[in-house]
C-alpha cells in the first residue's frame, strides 16, 4: 500500500473542539433578532377533501404574524423525483386533498411558539373524510381509493437537467396507486432456471424503520429586503436544496443563500426538500421578519420519510456446486401518500444485487405503490438493508439445501475486479474476496458454524443459544443528480497555511476532516495548516451533497485536484526564484526544494508572499470533477440501463448472536465487518462509520419498527421506537481490506453508508444458526422467534 | 398566570431570568441564558441529548421545570472547559474519534464526566449502564466507550488547542 | 407545554388542601419525569382525562424525601428519587427485590430525579393512551383500540375494556413485599396495603389506583422480611434502557430445605395492576421448589387471556416466573 504523510493516519476530527465544548452551532441553534415561531397545522385525516379552511379566528390571535394554506402555494409542485415519466406530485401545503395523517395543510408564524401553536389550534378545517388505503396489494386492486388522481402535466425538473420528453400519461402508472416501476431484464431466465440443478423460491418482508438522527429538523429563514432569501437548513446538500427553494420560490438561484450550520445527523432523512423549509420562507417573505420552524420529535418521525416497508420474492436457480445461474427478483414498496423515492429505492434495489454476485440470468420487476401511509424516502443504504437481507438469506437457506458453507457458497459467486456489471458499470476494485475470507478468517467461522446438518442442541446450555451467519454488501460512490459534479477551491496564505473552501455539509460524516486530510496531503502540508469553510452557497463552491456516498470520490476528488491546481502554481513561482525546472522540486513538509539541494529551499510561506509581491497571484486552486466521469448518459429508473457510478465499496460481516429459547430475545454478541472503501483516508472516521452502520443495522434487524395504525404511527417516540443504547453495544470489529480505487482521491471510495445492510441478513442467518428458525420478516422480535421456535417443535413431534 | 422571577446558578454564574412556571430548565438555558450546547433531542425525557448537571446529578433538563432548579447549581457542557483548557474527558472524546454529528456530545460527555467523578474506577460495564441513558446514532457507542475508558485510565495523548 | 399555575407545598397538608381547593384539575408533581413529558407535553386529555391547569410541587417538602428503617421496618418517602432507592446500602440489604426494581426503571438520567411516588402512580405507557388521537376508555371514550390494533405490548391477563400493563417496576416489588403506603387526604392520614391500592380496568377504567384526586401519597412502608427470605426480581424488556417491562416477576419467598413455605409471586407487564400468581404460589406451597416449579408456573396459562399480537408473552411469562422462583431459591 502506498505510504502517505497525512491519508490514512487516524487524525482527530477538526470539527471536534467546537462539538465538545457545545460551540458548534446547528439549525436549532440559529436565533435571530426579532425571529418568529412558525407551526404547521397537520392532517389528522389519512385521505380527506378539504373543503374549506377558516384562519379568521386564528388570525385575530394577538401575536400571529401570518398564516398561509394550499392557495399560497397553488404553483409550487415540486418532489425529488421530477421527471417526464414521473412528475412531481407533492406541494408544500395541500391542495384539495390531504393524502396521510401529518400532510400540511397551514402554516402559521407567530411571536412565540406557544402563540403559534395556539393559533394553529383555533383554524378549522372541514374535510370530507375519504375512503384510505393502507396495504400496498390493497391499493393495486381495481376498486380502491385513489391517493393520486391528477395526472400533473407540465416541464419536469429532469427536462430542464437534459433529459428526454417522454409521454407522461402512460396507462400502466396512471392506475392503480402504481407511483413506479422498474423492469431489468437480462440473459435467458427460463433456460437457466431449467438447466438449474435446484431452484427455490421465497417471500421475505422488512418492516418500516425510522432514521433517528438525534437533531430534530429546523429551518430558519429569513428575507431581505434586497430580494435575498437567507435560509439555515437541515440538510445534505445545500446546492440540491438551493435549487429546489430557489425553484418554487420563483427567485434566481444566486438569490437563495444557505448559511452553514452543523447538522446533527441526517441518515437519508435530511436530503428531501420538505415543506416545512418552503412554508418558514414563505412566511419570512410575508413577515419581512426571520422565522423558525423547528420540528417536534413526532413530526420527525411522521413526515420526515421511513424507510419503505418492502414484500421480496425471490426465486434463485443455482448449479449443484452453489453457482447462481438465475434470478427472478420481485419488489413491492408501500411507497406511502408522495413518490418520495420510491421510483427509486425499486431501482436500486436491483442496483445493489448486480454488484455483489454475478448472475448472468436476471429477471427483476419492481412496483412502488402510492398509499395512505407516511412517505417512504432514502435511509442509509435507500434499499440496500431490504434485498441485502432477502438476498443473503435465501443464499443462506440454499446453502444449507446443498450441503454447502455458505461463506464458501458467497466466494464461488461474488465479482472480481475487472467484471463489468450489466449497465455498463466497471468494477476497477472490488475486495468482496478478501472481505468474505478475512471477516470468516478472524470469526473461526468454518469452527463456529460446523457443517451443515450439526447438531444445534452442542450450541450452548440453559436456554441460551449461540450461533453465526454472514452477509455481503455493496454501495455506489456517487451518481447523477443535480448538480452533477463538485468543487473545490485551496486558497494559500502567506504563512504557509491553507483554507479549503469545499460545499459539502458536515453532518456527522467526518468530510471537513477527511477533505482537509486530502488537501493536505497534496500540499505536503500537515491537517492543521489547513481551515475549511464548508457549506455555504455564497462562500464555498457548488457541491453534489452527501446523500449519495460520493462524498469521498467526487467531492475528495475535486478536493484533490484544486490542491493540485494550488500546488502547480506554487511550484511554477517557486522555479522561478529557485531557478529549477518545475519537475526538479520536491513539496514536503511545508517546504519547496529543489531535489537533493536542501540549501536550495523556500518555505511555503516564502513561496506565498513572493508571489503576491512580484505579480498579485495569491495562489487560489480550484478543481473540479463530474460525478460520472466518463459517461453522458443518466441511468434509467425505469429499465436499469446506463451507468451510474465510478466505483463500489464493498463488505461482508459475519454476525455472532446468542438467542434465548425460552423468551426469543436475541442478542448482537459480535460483528466483524471487513470492508472495502479503497484507501482508508483517516481510519477513525472510517471506523466510527463502520460502528455506527453495525449499531443502526443492529436496531434495526432487532428492535426497531414503525407501528402503524390505520395510517398513523403509534410509536413515534424514543421510548417506543427502541434504537439501540450503549448498553446493547457489541464487540465490533474488523478492517478495510488493502484496495485501492484508481477513480478515487489517493484510492479513497464509498464508506459507511453500505456498511449497515449487511448486518440485517448475517443477524438473520446467525438466529438461524442458533436456533434453527427462520425469520423471513424484519425485525426479529421475541414473538416471531417463539412462534417460530413452537412451529419447529410441532414439526419435530 | 404571570412570570415568576428565577435565579439559577450556571456554570458558576447566577442568571436571573423571568419565566413562565411551565418553562423547563433546557427551554430557559437555550431561549433565556442562550447556552445552546444544550441539545433538545426528544423533548420527551427518552434521549439524553438536554443532560446537564443538577446539583451535581445528570438529569435530562428538558423534564425539569426551571423553577425547580432554582437554588441548586446547574453545569452544562458550556461549563467544563476551564480558562480554555478542555475537561480531559473532552480531550478523551477528541482523541478517541467519540463523536460525529456532535448532536449527542454535549449531553454524553457530561454524563460521563459526572460518572466518573462519582466513581472514577467505574468498570467497562459500569461506564456503559452509565451511558445507557444517552442515545447516540451516528458512532454506535464503540469510540465513546473508549473514550471515558482512556480518561478513566489516563490515557490522554495531550490537550487541544482551540482552533 | 400548556400553561399552568403552579403552588409551592411546604407540607403535605397544605399540598392536600391545594388539591382540594383546586378540583380535579389539579395535579401534584415531583420528579416529573411522567407528568411533564406524557402528560403536559403531549396533551393526552379527554372527558375521563381531563388537562391539568395547576400543579403543586412537592419536591419542596421534606418529610417525603427521605429513605429509614424504623422497627426493622422500611420506610421510604414518596418523593424519594428511585437512583436514592437503587443505592441505599440498607434497601440492598434487607430488600434487595425493590432496589433491583428501582434500578432497573427507565434510564440512569431519569432515576436521577423520578420518585418512587411518581413511579408508583404514573398513567399507563399504551401508545393508544399516550396518542392524542385515541379517544379510547380511559380518556372517557368508548374503545380500546388495542383490540383491533397492534397489541404487541399489551395485557394477556386481567384486561377487560380496557388492555393496557401497569407500567410501574417498584409496585410489582412491592406488592411482592407485602407493602403498604400512606395516604393523605383532607380527612387525615390512612394506611393502605398495596394489595388493596391498584384498581383494574373492571372496576373504575379512568384509574390505576384508589388514590383521589384530593389526596398524596406521603410513603411507602415495607415490612421486615421473615428471616432467610429469599427474593429475585427479572425484568425483560426489549431494550436494556428506557423500556417499561416486557414482563417482569418478583419473588419474596420463605423456603427451607427446598420447601415452599410462604411466598409471593408477582407479574408486572402482564396486567393492568401488578399481577399476583396466586395459583402459582398455592401450588408451589409445601412442595419441593425444584421439581413443582415448572408446574406451578405453567397454571398462568390457564389466567391468561391474550389478544391477536401477545400470545407470546404468555410463553415468556410462564418461562420468567419459573425463571426467576429458581434465582429466588439460589440467591
Amino acid at each position: 500500500m502506498k505510504k502517505y504523510n497525512v491519508v490514512g493516519k487516524p487524525l482527530p476530527r477538526v470539527d471536534a473542539y467546537s462539538k465538545v465544548t457545545g460551540q458548534a452551532k446547528f439549525t436549532v441553534d440559529i436565533n435571530l433578532p426579532g425571529m418568529l415561531h412558525g407551526k404547521i397545522l397537520r392532517s389528522p385525516h389519512p385521505h380527506a377533501r378539504i373543503l374549506s379552511i377558516d384562519t379568521s379566528a386564528a388570525e385575530k390571535l394577538p401575536g400571529v404574524r401570518a398564516i398561509i394554506t394550499g392557495t399560497d402555494t397553488r404553483d409550487m409542485r415540486y418532489a425529488f423525483v421530477d421527471t417526464p415519466r414521473y412528475p412531481a406530485d407533492q406541494y408544500p401545503l395541500a391542495q384539495d386533498k390531504v393524502r396521510y395523517i401529518g400532510d400540511e395543510v397551514a402554516a402559521v408564524a407567530a411571536v412565540d411558539l406557544e402563540t403559534a401553536q395556539a393559533a394553529i389550534d383555533l383554524i378549522r378545517v372541514e374535510y370530507e373524510v375519504l375512503p384510505a388505503v393502507f396495504d400496498p396489494y390493497e391499493a393495486m386492486a381495481a376498486d380502491a381509493p385513489s391517493v393520486h388522481e391528477s395526472s400533473y402535466s407540465g416541464t419536469s425538473i429532469w427536462e430542464e437537467w437534459g433529459a428526454k420528453k417522454t409521454d407522461a400519461s402512460r396507462a400502466d402508472e396512471r392506475v392503480n396507486n402504481v407511483s413506479g416501476r422498474t423492469v431489468i431484464t437480462y440473459g435467458d431466465t427460463d433456460a437457466a432456471f431449467a438447466a438449474a440443478a435446484y431452484v427455490r423460491e421465497d417471500r421475505f418482508e422488512t418492516g418500516s424503520t425510522a432514521h433517528c438522527a438525534m437533531e430534530p429538523h429546523a429551518a430558519v429563514a429569513h428575507y431581505d429586503p434586497s430580494g435575498q432569501m437567507h435560509l439555515w437548513l437541515s440538510s445534505m446538500g445545500i446546492y440540491y436544496k438551493r435549487y429546489v427553494m430557489s425553484k418554487v420560490l420563483k427567485l434566481p438561484t444566486s438569490s437563495v443563500h444557505i448559511h452553514k450550520t452543523y447538522v446533527g445527523g441526517a441518515f437519508g432523512g435530511k436530503m428531501d426538500v420538505y415543506p416545512y423549509e418552503i412554508c418558514a420562507a414563505i412566511l419570512a417573505q410575508r413577515t419581512g421578519r426571520p422565522v423558525k420552524i423547528e420540528l417536534t420529535r413526532p413530526e420527525v418521525f411522521t413526515t420526515t420519510r421511513i424507510r419503505f416497508p418492502t414484500y421480496i420474492d425471490i426465486k434463485t436457480g443455482v448449479a449443484a456446486d452453489g453457482r447462481i445461474l438465475a434470478q427472478h427478483i420481485r419488489t413491492v414498496v408501500n411507497n406511502g401518500a408522495y413518490r418520495g423515492t420510491g421510483p427509486v429505492v425499486i431501482f436500486l434495489f436491483h442496483g445493489w444485487t448486480a454488484p455483489v454476485y454475478r448472475v448472468e440470468n436476471m429477471r427483476y420487476e419492481g412496483v412502488s405503490v402510492w398509499t395512505n401511509n407516511p412517505v417512504g424516502g432514502p435511509q442509509r443504504g435507500h434499499g440496500a438493508p431490504q434485498i441485502r437481507f432477502a438476498i443473503d438469506s435465501q443464499l443462506d437457506m440454499i446453502a444449507e439445501d446443498l450441503g454447502l458453507d455458505p461463506a464458501e457458497m458467497m466466494l464461488k459467486n461474488v465479482r472480481h475486479i475487472g467484471d463489468v456489471l450489466p449497465n455498463g458499470d466497471v468494477l476497477k476494485s472490488c475486495g468482496l474476496t478478501d472481505c468474505i475470507t478475512q471477516a470468516a478468517a478472524a470469526t473461526d467461522w468454518t469452527k463456529k458454524r460446523g457443517r451443515p446438518g450439526s447438531d444445534r442442541r452442542a450450541r450452548g446450555t440453559g436456554t441460551k443459544r449461540r450461533g453465526v451467519g454472514i452477509s455481503t454488501t455493496t454501495m455506489i460512490s456517487g451518481a447523477p443528480y443535480y448538480p452533477f459534479a463538485s468543487a473545490g477551491v485551496v486558497q494559500l496564505h502567506d504563512d504557509g497555511r491553507a483554507t479549503l473552501l469545499t460545499g459539502v455539509v458536515e453532518m456527522g460524516q467526518g468530510a471537513e476532516t477527511t477533505l482537509a486530510m486530502v488537501a493536505a496531503e497534496e500540499l505536503g502540508l500537515q491537517l492543521s495548516d489547513i481551515r475549511v469553510v464548508s457549506g455555504d452557497t455564497e462562500q464555498t463552491p457548488v457541491d453534489m451533497g452527501s446523500f449519495l456516498s460520493g462524498g469521498a470520490l467526487v467531492t475528495g476528488d475535486a478536493v484533490r485536484l484544486a490542491a493540485a491546481d494550488a500546488r502547480r502554481q506554487l511550484l511554477q513561482v517557486a522555479s522561478e526564484r529557485l531557478d529549477a525546472q518545475v519537475d526538479e522540486l520536491d513539496l514536503s513538509n511545508g517546504r519547496v526544494c529543489v531535489r537533493d539541494r536542501p540549501d536550495r529551499c523556500m518555505s511555503i510561506a516564502e513561496v506565498v508572499h513572493y508571489s503576491i509581491k512580484e505579480s498579485g497571484n495569491p495562489i487560489i486552486g480550484r478543481g473540479y470533477r463530474k460525478i460520472l466521469s466518463a459517461s453522458d448518459r443518466y441511468p434509467s429508473l425505469a429499465k436499469g440501463t446506463g451507468r451510474w457510478t465510478d466505483a463500489y465499496g464493498f463488505n461482508a460481516q459475519v454476525a455472532e448472536v446468542e438467542v434465548d429459547l425460552e423468551t426469543g430475545q436475541v442478542q448482537l454478541i459480535r460483528a466483524t465487518t471487513y470492508h472495502d472503501c479503497g484507501q482508508p483516508l483517516n481510519p477513525q472516521i472510517v471506523d466510527g462509520q463502520v460502528f455506527g452502520s453495525v449499531s443502526t443495522g443492529q436496531g434495526q434487524a432487532l428492535t426497531e419498527q414503525l407501528v402503524f395504525n390505520q395510517g398513523r404511527i403509534v410509536n413515534a417516540s424514543f421510548q417506543d421506537y427502541r434504537v439501540p443504547t450503549a448498553l446493547e453495544t457489541p464487540i465490533s470489529d474488523g478492517a478495510a481490506v488493502e484496495s485501492f480505487e484508481p477513480a478515487g482521491p489517493f484510492g479513497a471510495k464509498e464508506v459507511g453508508e453500505g456498511t449497515l445492510a449487511q448486518t440485517l441478513g448475517a443477524i438473520a442467518n446467525a438466529v438461524y444458526d442458533a436456533a434453527g428458525v427462520r425469520i423471513r420478516s424484519l425485525p426479529i422480535t421475541p414473538d416471531k422467534v417463539l412462534a417460530a421456535l413452537a412451529e419447529q417443535a410441532a414439526q419435530r413431534a | 398566570m404571570k412570570k415568576l422571577m428565577l435565579s439559577l446558578a450556571v456554570n458558576g454564574q447566577v442568571y436571573d431570568v423571568a419565566a413562565f412556571p411551565h418553562r423547563t430548565l433546557l427551554e430557559v438555558l437555550r431561549d433565556d441564558i442562550g447556552l445552546t450546547g444544550t441539545k433538545r433531542g426528544c423533548d420527551d425525557g427518552d434521549c439524553g441529548a438536554c443532560t446537564v448537571l443538577l446539583d451535581g446529578l445528570p438529569v435530562t433538563s428538558c423534564l425539569v421545570l426551571a423553577v425547580d432548579a432554582v437554588e441548586k447549581t446547574i453545569t452544562t457542557i458550556e461549563g467544563l472547559a476551564t480558562a480554555g483548557q478542555l475537561h480531559p474527558m473532552q480531550q478523551a472524546f477528541i482523541e478517541h474519534g467519540a463523536l460525529q454529528c456532535g448532536f449527542c456530545t454535549p449531553g454524553l460527555i457530561v454524563t460521563a464526566k459526572q460518572l466518573l467523578e462519582e466513581k472514577p474506577d467505574s468498570s467497562d460495564e459500569e461506564i456503559r449502564a452509565g451511558l445507557a441513558g444517552n442515545l447516540c446514532r451516528c458512532t454506535g457507542y464503540v469510540q465513546i466507550l473508549a473514550a471515558v475508558a482512556a480518561c478513566r485510565d489516563g490515557q490522554l495523548a495531550g490537550q487541544t488547542e482551540a482552533p | 407545554m400548556k400553561s399552568f399555575e403552579l403552588y409551592d407545598a411546604t407540607t403535605v397538608e397544605e399540598a392536600v388542601g391545594l388539591l382540594d381547593q383546586h378540583g380535579p384539575t389539579s395535579k401534584v408533581v415531583a420528579g416529573g419525569t411522567d407528568l411533564v413529558t406524557g402528560i403536559m407535553k403531549d396533551w393526552v386529555q379527554g372527558p375521563g382525562m381531563p388537562y391539568p391547569d395547576v400543579l403543586i410541587d412537592l419536591t419542596t417538602i421534606s418529610e417525603i424525601n427521605r429513605i429509614a428503617v424504623e422497627d426493622g421496618a422500611l420506610r421510604i418517602g414518596a418523593a424519594t428519587p428511585l437512583a436514592d432507592i437503587a443505592e441505599s446500602a440498607e434497601v440492598q440489604a434487607g430488600w434487595p427485590v425493590l432496589s433491583s426494581a428501582a434500578h432497573s426503571v427507565a434510564s440512569p438520567l431519569i432515576r436521577n430525579f423520578g420518585t418512587l411516588g411518581g413511579n408508583l402512580n404514573q398513567r399507563p405507557r399504551c401508545w393508544f393512551l399516550r396518542g392524542e388521537h385515541f379517544p379510547c376508555y380511559k380518556k372517557g371514550g368508548d374503545f380500546c383500540f388495542a383490540v383491533t390494533g397492534n397489541n404487541r405490548m399489551h395485557a394477556i391477563i386481567g384486561g377487560e375494556l380496557c388492555y393496557i400493563v401497569h407500567p410501574s417496576d417498584t409496585a410489582v416489588a412491592l406488592l411482592a413485599l407485602g407493602a403498604a403506603t400512606t395516604i393523605a387526604g383532607p380527612a387525615g392520614r390512612r394506611e393502605v396495603a398495596f394489595d388493596e391500592y391498584f384498581v383494574g380496568p373492571r372496576e373504575d377504567v379512568l384509574r390505576e389506583n384508589i388514590l383521589q384526586h384530593n389526596e398524596v401519597m406521603v410513603d411507602v412502608k415495607v415490612p421486615q422480611p421473615a428471616a432467610g427470605a429469599r427474593m429475585a426480581w427479572i425484568k425483560l424488556k426489549d431494550r436494556q434502557v428506557y423500556d417499561f417491562a416486557l414482563t417482569s416477576v418478583a419473588v419474596v419467598a420463605s423456603v427451607e430445605n427446598g420447601v415452599w413455605q410462604d411466598g409471593r409471586i408477582v407479574l408486572g407487564g402482564v396486567a393492568p395492576t401488578p399481577w399476583r400468581a396466586t395459583m402459582v404460589e398455592q401450588a408451589l406451597a409445601g412442595k419441593d421448589v425444584q421439581s413443582a416449579v415448572r408446574s406451578a408456573s405453567a397454571l398462568i396459562r390457564n389466567e391468561a387471556r391474550p389478544l391477536s399480537l401477545n400470545a407470546y408473552k404468555v410463553d415468556i411469562a410462564i418461562g420468567l416466573t419459573e425463571r426467576a422462583v429458581l434465582q429466588a431459591m439460589a440467591a
